[in-house]
């Protein structure tokens, strides 16, 4: 069984939110639903200054907070690291909204269901679908996706040559590692 | 705590002093859009979709792609893989545009002005009548056709003008190509229109400041690839972000004043010995007065004159030189868009490039190759004398619509997907001009700013609405493209444009010229190319034969001497000089700021600002903010997040700024892609550029400078 995950690398990513509207095509969103979102970091300062963009999103933790408050268990985390969403079972309540630390949740204001990234790249990654999702969306290659446990993989190999970290340490246990 | 953290109070509140990330979804107060295109693959247990191809007219890079339609709905978008302007990706503004169908502010039925400031629906028979028959009453040389650059549009205006006797049909997009087109054609001859870097190979690349569209999908992962390919990269601009924030160097320099630098470089090149002598011994022509003309050029001069650092500009002189000819300055750059000096810019480009000697050498420039439309054959017009508001170093067919409307030398116009009023220059004089006509037509499938403006207003179809025409791609292997009728007209009664002009010029009287069907005329463009038209449709894009580029190889250039002209005579005519020389203006003087329009990733002007999914971006990430160094805001008393007053010599608008290390001393940012009712329509107080930039057309060239103006700033109120 794979355990998704990600790479994203700043040093690559010019800010260009191309992931962020691919997203919405890809996952037939609204455009006010942003699974995408950026954080704009500006370092030093002139003239030897520049902007880091953070792309963030649901970081699909394997010990999510989001899982754990859900009373119905709509938000589950499946055997593949993904975290889902059972829309039939939620009940609208957000807790997943206040409990998530990245705040990763969109509420869909049609069904009134917090939603998220589904790393729907994994069929791209997969079966190789043509897909515009945020990895392949990318011009500049800031995105890898693979699999955790497949040493193999360029996502592992890439995490392991880069020290890529989580974004914000390691309480919620990430998929998503940062090179930054 | 490291400059890297990032807090939760951080994710909540907003990064470090830069626009700020409101985390609450869906309470920006935006009227969005209706459900109709949600759809996910999530949502049935076998998803089928047809494929069509796609145009992107977002921008005037018409990227290919491949559209997956669900149930007739618009889903996902693939890339043309070997379309020139993608490279295999899209941007920001292409996933939003290709869904401006379901924006629920589009234009839905024709409209006639009402004389008070408001329109009346009336059918598309009455406006059809009206709008030809007044037409049909001007004197060929009195009306005029201004269009956008999505061919269909560009044919179909182009084709009215002419049937109506008319020469006055202008392109909106090349109203500020040609400096920068003019500007290269005059050094490396008009077949040239830009040039690729060969990035796997490149030693040195230097980019100068941000293109008027930002920069497309294709050039974003060339400037990723060079520098994972071990190339240096230096961005020469006034702010750095977007690409320039990965640059190895950033150069700091002021908008327009890109040309000091150039002339700089050259003279330290020259002097230093640094140039490749046999190249252009080979290749140019010239030399030795160019030489001449560089003399006073030095590094120092540079530092006194725009403020560029003169050991900057001797480290780039042996940066470049070191690598060449695995070097070049890239073809997509801010230079030669909308300032004083752009097309003496562009030349001093193609000049410098031509003393690294990087043309078609590997690791250096790949000159593009036109892609050209075939012949017309027994369906071609004939085409009346071209309009004298050209300018003379404009490329033919290009230039002259602002300067025409402006002089009100005409007296009817039609407006075919471009919007003028707030692209054109200063939005106070467009509007006069406009409002002066005796006659006013808008096609397109928004109220654009020109709409609002036009005594009839005819909804056209969106993107994927309609089967287009051919557009073609000058490139190192030239391509063509097409958009297909993908989804019926979500607004139902929206036509497409070649069938709304073919009913304007029926009731004007014209017999004949729009008897072929648009099958007819694409058909026909594409004769010459190994595409018949539904292979293309099928398809989407398609390159021809990598059409004489060999790497090491100087092709023959159309110049008058088949070689590189450091030198050109008709500049001299024009009011310039021969060799290039300092006609910039520093605008850098105490008291006062240079104000640069600048792209965003999601809308670089008010037709890709419209898409919804623009729209939100802009609110959200506090787009409409103008940027300005903290050092710079401190000396005018003005702090973060504060309220503006922005005045120029043509007129005042309100913003609220944003301190930024990243920009330069003694400029503004001033977002592009705001007109006057979307700037109101935001949370805070957005400025409308149009409203600050000035009327004036560059000499020579004639392309508007519209894109930095000498600003003042206050705090609101004060």
């Amino acid at each position: 069984m794979a355990r998704y995950g990600m790479l994203i690398n700043t040093k690559r990513c010019v800010g260009c939110f191309t992931c962020v509207t691919a997203c919405q095509s890809q996952n037939g969103l609204e455009p006010e639903e942003d699974f995408v979102k950026y954080s704009f970091l500006e370092h030093g300062s002139y003239p030897n200054a520049t902007v880091e963009c953070v792309p963030h999103q649901c970081m699909h933790c394997a010990d999510a907070p989001c899982a754990a408050v859900c009373p119905t268990k709509a938000t589950f985390i499946s055997d593949d690291g993904v975290v889902g969403v059972d829309t039939g079972r939620c009940i609208g309540c957000l807790y997943c909204v206040a409990a998530c630390p990245y705040g990763a949740r969109v509420v869909n204001e049609h069904t009134g269901v917090p939603e998220k990234c589904r790393y729907c790249t994994v069929s791209a990654y997969t079966n190789g679908d043509p897909m515009c999702t945020c990895v392949e969306a990318c011009p500049t290659g800031a995105r890898v996706f693979g699999d955790l446990d497949d040493p193999d993989c360029d996502l592992v190999k890439e995490i392991a040559e880069t020290s890529a970290q989580p974004l914000l340490g390691d309480t919620t246990k990430t998929s998503i590692y940062y090179v930054r | 705590m490291s400059e890297n953290a990032i807090t939760r109070r951080g994710f909540l509140a907003g990064g470090t002093g830069v626009a700020a990330v409101a985390v609450t979804a869906g309470s920006l107060g935006l009227s969005g859009c209706s459900t109709p295109y949600s759809v996910s693959e999530h949502e049935d247990d076998e998803p089928t979709y047809r494929q069509a191809s796609g145009l992107c007219t977002a921008c005037p890079r018409l990227c290919a792609y491949t559209a997956y339609v669900k149930q007739d709905k618009v889903a996902k978008l693939i890339a043309a893989p070997g379309n020139p302007s993608t490279q295999g990706k899209l941007c920001a503004r292409g996933y939003a545009f290709s869904k401006s169908a379901y924006a629920t502010d589009r234009l839905t039925e024709p409209l006639r002005a009402k004389g008070d400031g408001t329109f009346e629906q009336v059918s598309w028979d009455t406006a059809l009548k009206e709008v030809g028959s007044k037409l049909g009453g001007y004197d060929p040389d009195q009306l005029m056709v201004m269009h956008s650059a999505e061919p269909t549009a560009a044919f179909y205006g182009t084709r009215l003008a002419n049937a109506l006797g008319s020469g006055n049909s202008f392109g909106a997009e090349a109203d500020y190509e040609p400096s920068r087109l003019g500007g290269i054609a005059q050094v490396m001859g008009a077949d040239v229109t830009g040039w690729d870097v060969d990035v796997e190979r490149c030693g040195a690349l230097l980019i100068l400041g941000t293109p008027a569209h930002g920069f497309g999908p294709a050039q974003l992962r060339r400037v990723i690839k060079a520098k994972n390919s071990g190339c240096q990269v230096v961005y020469a601009g006034p702010v750095r972000d977007g690409v320039g924030s990965h640059a190895d160097w950033w150069l700091p320099v002021m908008p327009g004043s890109e040309l000091g630098l150039l002339l700089a470089l050259a003279h330290a090149l020259i002097e230093g010995n640094l140039y490749d002598a046999d190249f252009v011994g080979a290749h140019a022509e010239g030399f030795d007065e160019f030489r001449d003309a560089m003399a006073d050029y030095t590094p120092q001069w540079a530092q006194a004159t725009c403020g560029v650092d003169a050991s900057d500009v001797e480290r780039l002189a042996q940066v470049l030189a070191a690598a060449r000819p695995a070097c070049a300055i890239a073809a997509q750059g801010g230079f030669g868009q909308g300032m004083v000096a752009s097309g003496e810019t562009a030349r001093m480009v193609c000049a410098v490039n031509t003393l690294l000697g990087v043309w078609d050498q590997p690791g250096g420039a790949q000159l593009y190759r036109k892609a050209t439309p075939g012949d017309l054959g027994d369906l071609a017009l004939d085409a009346p004398d071209a309009p004298t508001d050209r300018s003379p170093l404009a490329p033919a067919g290009m230039g002259g619509a602002c300067a025409t409307l402006l002089a009100g030398k005409v007296k009817a116009a039609v407006f075919v997907g471009c919007d003028p009023a707030t692209e054109g220059g200063s939005y106070q004089k467009m509007k006069s001009a406009i409002d002066g006509l005796g006659l006013s037509v808008v096609i397109d499938w928004r109220m654009s700013e020109t709409a609002r403006l036009a005594d009839y207003v005819l909804p056209a179809c969106a993107d994927l609405e309609f089967d287009g025409m051919p557009a073609f791609y000058d490139a190192t292997s030239p391509a063509v493209a097409i958009g297909d009728r993908v989804i019926d007209p979500v607004a139902t009664d929206a036509r497409p444009v070649d069938q709304i002009v073919a009913g304007i010029a029926q009731t004007a009287g014209v017999v004949g010229a729009f008897d072929p069907s648009l099958d007819d005329f694409a058909a026909a463009e594409l004769s010459g190319w190994s595409t018949s038209l539904d292979n293309l449709r099928a398809v989407g894009s398609v390159s021809g034969a990598n059409s004489g580029y060999h790497s090491g190889e100087m092709p023959a250039l159309k110049t008058g001497s088949g070689k590189v002209e450091l030198v050109s005579d008709a500049c001299a005519d024009a009011g310039l000089t021969k060799a290039p020389h300092w006609t910039g203006e520093a605008i850098v003087s105490s008291g006062s700021l240079c104000a640069l329009v600048s792209a965003l990733p999601y809308q670089s002007n008010t037709n890709s600002a419209a898409a919804p999914g623009s729209a939100f971006l802009a609110d959200k990430y506090l787009g409409g903010r103008a940027l300005i160094n903290p050092e710079t805001a401190r000396a005018f008393g003005i702090g973060d997040g504060e309220r503006v007053t922005v005045s120029s010599e043509s007129g005042s608008q309100d913003a609220v700024v944003s301190l930024a290390e990243r920009v330069m001393p003694g400029v503004l940012v001033i977002p592009a892609g705001f007109d006057p009712t979307t700037a109101s329509a935001g949370s805070e107080p957005r400025p409308v550029a149009a409203e600050l930039v000035g009327d004036s057309l560059e000499t020579g060239y004639g392309s508007p400078v519209n894109r930095a103006v000498k600003v003042t700033v206050q705090k609101a109120g004060a």
